[in-house]
């Protein structure tokens, strides 16, 4: 039986943003699934608000991000939509960090999908309708084929966000990798600089070991798959949002270094629920910076010593992560949790 | 059958002979087609064209997107943009992109930003070998003068590694950086009083071993900070005239092009560099290897031919319709 075709409505929460590419990836696998499109990057909605007015029909409104979403910015779109019975949805991005603000916001909404299972949880202990959705990675800006072990640039990567968490364990790490005994490792460690980082640096003499590492621009995408294809094993340093209520969620790198061809060890909180773990996959969940260091340099020995796994469980994991954790897989979710799959 | 192309930044083109280029091999690769200048969307000849193609940016003075809707509006001639200047104008072309029929981007990555991809496109700019080829060979070598060269824009940022290599080399390195409009204080010497010609150009990097690699960070029109992937067509046209490309292990797009120790050579400190270029004017079979392996890369890669006949087969098939 042949169904009609789903017509969304996308908007992004704030832009410009560094984030854009994941939201044109989004539009992008939703037009590839079939969908018809109308995607929305004005300060006021008013492209798909004038869209609406005009009586044209959409299956549900999807914003994406939820920065820059007050009550008085959120409230009248929220309004006209739902006045048309049209499903009105977020998918957030930063929780936990930004939870207590979408609380604010969240009877706006007929359903919260969180890139967080906690603040997922927190939404539905409040009353809404939420459920856990992390992001994806990006086809065709991450994947890439494996590469043997021989041809890899480097032993150990990281490039990401400075995070307070972040500054102190690299800055240690780095320290170490300086020692004599641990020269014979090739680290590619990068950070992008940002006011946080200014400031902590302007507290603490301890972190000036990392200012060859910092970085005033983002690396694109593209040149990240790079890394994470070409070095040994990558690092995901969970972030920590430092606001002590919530453990830091699984992030988009976690997929985007499997699609990468890379092999990653993931340093997170106890407390973070991992789910499902492939097989390119180690997981290092210590307090202790000197334990965290031992256990990434014992992992990288044990891998290096077995380069047939390490090829088979990074192919492995590839197929996993495009089978289940690319925005295509996301969008099915959305479909089904919001329009119980009434329309192809 | 007429095809319009139109360079419009004009005059204020900083590097006019790619566009010159690209007229001539769009001009063979569709022999059978009039390719004529545009200057103006409200010219009389434009009513006569069958297609135009826009390029390399749509920041200028004397085109307007206002001008573009209009011509949209009046006329049904398929229009197609070709962009030299992704991500730095992202968000101008983006704009553009709704008015076009097709985007030839220049970088990979930006390329997957553009939403529609039915109308979108990769297409590096390349080098072109008739221009810039001069083949590695022992006496050219020895006419060899500079360790090291840069030439290009005078970005602020571009200035301050300059300035640290120039400290920071030995004192007897001999060194060419030349700058078109500075944006910080340099060194008189550095500063150019007018762009050089391709064959000035050129022959500054048959007597260089190597040159230095230092894309742009320059962002006027990308609100959302994308950062370049795919290298400026300037790295493969010294390459092709015989300078070694050295990139910072930071420039990871290059990469992807040239591979590392094999067609370029890296460097994460400026003591690397130092070290480096001065083993490639120590070691002729080093400089050689490199050199060579880097020109076959290009010519069978990314030269601009490639990339016109893209351009040029898109154009094809809009006069078939």
């Amino acid at each position: 039986m042949s169904r009609r075709q789903l017509k969304v409505g996308l908007i992004l929460s704030r832009y410009p943003t560094p984030n854009y590419p994941i939201f044109a990836q989004i539009v992008r696998a939703w037009v590839d699934s079939g969908a018809s499109v109308t995607w929305d990057l004005t300060a006021n909605m008013s492209l798909i608000s004038n869209k609406i007015k005009d009586s044209e029909k959409f299956d549900l409104v999807l914003i994406l991000g939820g920065e820059n979403l007050s009550p008085q910015r959120i409230l009248p779109i929220s309004e006209l939509i739902r006045s048309k019975k049209i499903p009105f949805v977020l998918w957030t991005s930063e929780d936990p960090d930004l939870s207590n603000a979408t609380l604010e916001i969240a009877t706006s909404f007929d359903f919260i999908f969180s890139n967080c299972k906690n603040s997922a949880e927190l939404y539905r202990q409040h009353g809404h309708n939420s459920a856990f959705l992390p992001l994806a990675a990006g086809e065709s800006l991450y994947f890439r084929r494996a590469l043997p072990l021989n041809l890899k640039s480097w032993d150990v990567a990281f490039v990401g966000s400075c995070w307070p968490n972040r500054l102190k364990f690299f800055s240690g790490f780095c320290s170490m990798l300086n020692e004599p005994s641990f020269e014979y490792i090739r680290p590619y460690i990068r950070i992008f600089r940002n006011h946080e980082l200014r400031e902590m640096i302007n507290q603490s003499s301890d972190y000036f070991n990392l200012l060859p590492l910092f970085l005033d621009n983002y690396t694109s995408p593209r040149s990240l798959s790079y890394i994470y294809n070409s070095s040994v094993v990558s690092l995901n340093l969970l972030r920590d949002f430092g606001n002590g209520t919530l453990p830091p969620p699984l992030n988009n790198r976690f997929y985007e270094i499997g699609l990468a061809g890379g092999y990653q060890i993931l340093i997170a909180s106890k407390n973070t629920d991992l789910g499902e773990i492939p097989p390119a996959v180690r997981v290092i969940t210590a307090d202790d910076e000197k334990v965290i260091i031992g256990k990434i340099l014992d992992s990288i020995g044990s891998i290096l010593s077995d380069p047939d796994s390490y090829k088979r469980d990074i192919d492995d994991t590839q197929d996993y992560i495009l089978k289940n954790h690319t925005f295509i897989n996301r969008l099915r979710t959305i479909e089904t949790t919001i329009l119980h799959d009434q329309i192809s | 059958m007429l095809v319009g192309i139109f360079d419009l930044c004009g005059d204020l083109n900083p590097n006019p002979y790619l566009i010159t280029r690209v007229r001539q091999l769009l001009g063979r690769a569709l022999p059978d087609v009039d390719i004529v200048e545009v200057d103006d969307l409200e010219d009389e000849k434009c009513k006569g064209l069958k297609f135009l193609l826009l390029l390399p940016s749509v920041y200028n003075n004397r085109f307007s997107l206002d001008k573009l809707t209009k011509f949209r509006g009046t006329t049904t001639v398929p229009v197609a943009l070709w962009t030299f200047e992704d991500p730095y104008e992202f968000d101008l072309n983006m704009a553009a992109f709704e008015l076009v029929d097709h985007l030839f981007c220049n970088d990979e990555f930006v390329s997957n930003c553009y939403i529609n991809r039915d109308k979108i496109s990769f297409c590096p700019i390349g080098a072109d070998e008739t221009q810039w080829l001069v083949r590695p060979s022992n006496r050219l070598i020895e006419k060899k003068k500079f360790q090291l060269t840069f030439v290009g824009a005078g970005y602020y940022d571009r200035i301050q590694i300059l300035k640290r290599i120039a400290d920071n080399f030995p004192a007897n390195s001999l060194l060419n950086f030349q700058l078109v409009h500075a944006e910080d204080k340099c060194p008189q010497e550095w500063l150019m009083k007018q762009r050089l010609s391709p064959e000035s150009l050129r022959e500054i990097y048959v007597r260089s071993f190597a040159a230095v690699y230092l894309p742009r960070r320059l962002n006027f029109a990308n609100l959302n900070e994308l950062s370049s992937h795919t290298p400026a067509p300037r790295i493969f046209e010294a390459t092709l005239a015989g300078s070694v490309p050295v990139v910072s292990e930071d420039d990871l797009g290059v990469f992807d092009y040239l591979t590392p120790g094999v067609e370029c050579l890296t460097y994460a400190t400026i003591r690397e560099l130092a070290e480096k270029t001065s083993q490639l004017t120590l070691d002729r079979d080093f400089y050689m290897e490199i050199i060579s392996n880097a020109q076959q890369k290009i010519l069978d890669n990314y030269l601009m031919s490639f990339s016109t006949q893209k351009v040029a087969n898109y154009i094809r098939k809009a006069l078939e319709q």
